[in-house]
């Protein structure tokens, strides 16, 4: 894949053939979203994008009842999703870092789905155009969006801990 | 067309497709950052968002090689809810993956680059650590 005309989802006909997702739809989000800038804007004006043929949006303050961090049992160590996201609905806690003019959301947009974070991110979109076979044979395209989390974070608890943690 | 897509669910808080996976599946050496990820517990949902989802495994090596400088991010926005409000220093870089998914009656095996559409890699801080950063 050199560009993004090579990819399953976009410019080539995939009549005939096989999608396997590894784990994402975000790519799939992603790629069939219209551009949309994040950056700063105002929270209280949502952000409609274009989701498989739905208008979906952004997460804005409209879009939560609570008004705060979900909170955990004590003795939970699990992270805290972020507070933001996308609206399908339901909200999402995720965004879709990457370039605008490949449709995904900006390069400055948080990759972590994790709050009270701090560590080594990492996030990639790797696909393929028939790179996957199943046990019978048959060919797949390949859209994933993979992410790594590595470090420190207050639980859903309120307490202290390190972790890494694999989006999937 | 038929569609597989296997993901770590999401939990009651809304923590979303994530797994936690042991601190030495992660090996980061320099500009590169290597995940070895065996047999961790997912869902195939078949369609975003579907009911009907079935258990399922997947195994994986993504391999992730950084270059070009530092991009400084600081948040724009001091509401949470803003999609940049984070700090971090990334560099770009393209992510390749081998991968097996596992399910009753079902396996596929494939691999993936990133080259040409989008990849980063670095530290960031949100939340907690970006109110009380220096």
């Amino acid at each position: 894949m050199s560009d993004r005309t090579d990819f399953p989802f976009w410019g080539r006909s995939v009549l005939g053939q096989i999608v396997f997702s590894l784990c994402f739809v975000l790519g799939i989000v992603s790629l069939m979203m219209a551009p949309l800038s994040g950056a700063g804007q105002k929270l209280e004006q949502a952000q409609t994008i274009q989701f498989q043929g739905h208008q979906v949006s952004t997460a804005t303050k409209a879009d939560f009842g609570r008004g705060e961090l979900w909170k955990g049992p004590p003795g939970s160590t699990e992270p805290a999703p972020i507070p933001g996201g996308l609206v399908l609905p339901p909200v999402i806690h995720v965004y879709a870092p990457g370039p605008v003019n490949q449709g995904f959301q900006g390069l400055d947009i948080e990759p972590s789905v994790i709050t009270n974070y701090r560590g080594f991110t990492a996030i990639g979109y790797p696909g393929g155009f028939g790179t996957a076979t199943d046990g019978s044979g048959n060919s797949y395209d390949v859209v994933t969006d993979m992410r790594v989390f590595h470090g420190e974070y207050v639980s859903t608890d309120g307490t202290h801990h390190r972790g890494t943690f694999a989006f999937i | 067309m038929q569609l597989h897509d296997f993901n770590g669910g999401i939990q009651p808080s809304g923590l979303f497709w994530i797994v936690q996976v042991p601190d030495d599946a992660l090996k980061i050496e320099g500009l590169t950052a290597k995940l070895h990820v065996v047999n961790a517990p997912v869902i195939d949902d078949f369609q975003f968002f579907a009911p009907g989802g079935v258990p399922a495994t997947v195994s994986y090596d993504i391999t992730w090689t950084a270059s070009g400088d530092v991009q400084h991010f600081r948040p724009q926005s001091s509401d949470p809810l803003d999609p940049t409000n984070f700090a971090a220093e990334f560099r770009s870089a393209v992510a390749t993956i081998s991968f097996t998914g596992t399910e009753a009656g079902f396996t596929v095996k494939g691999t993936g680059t990133s080259d040409g559409i989008f990849a980063e890699m670095g530290t960031e801080r949100n939340g907690f650590f970006l109110r009380n950063q220096p």
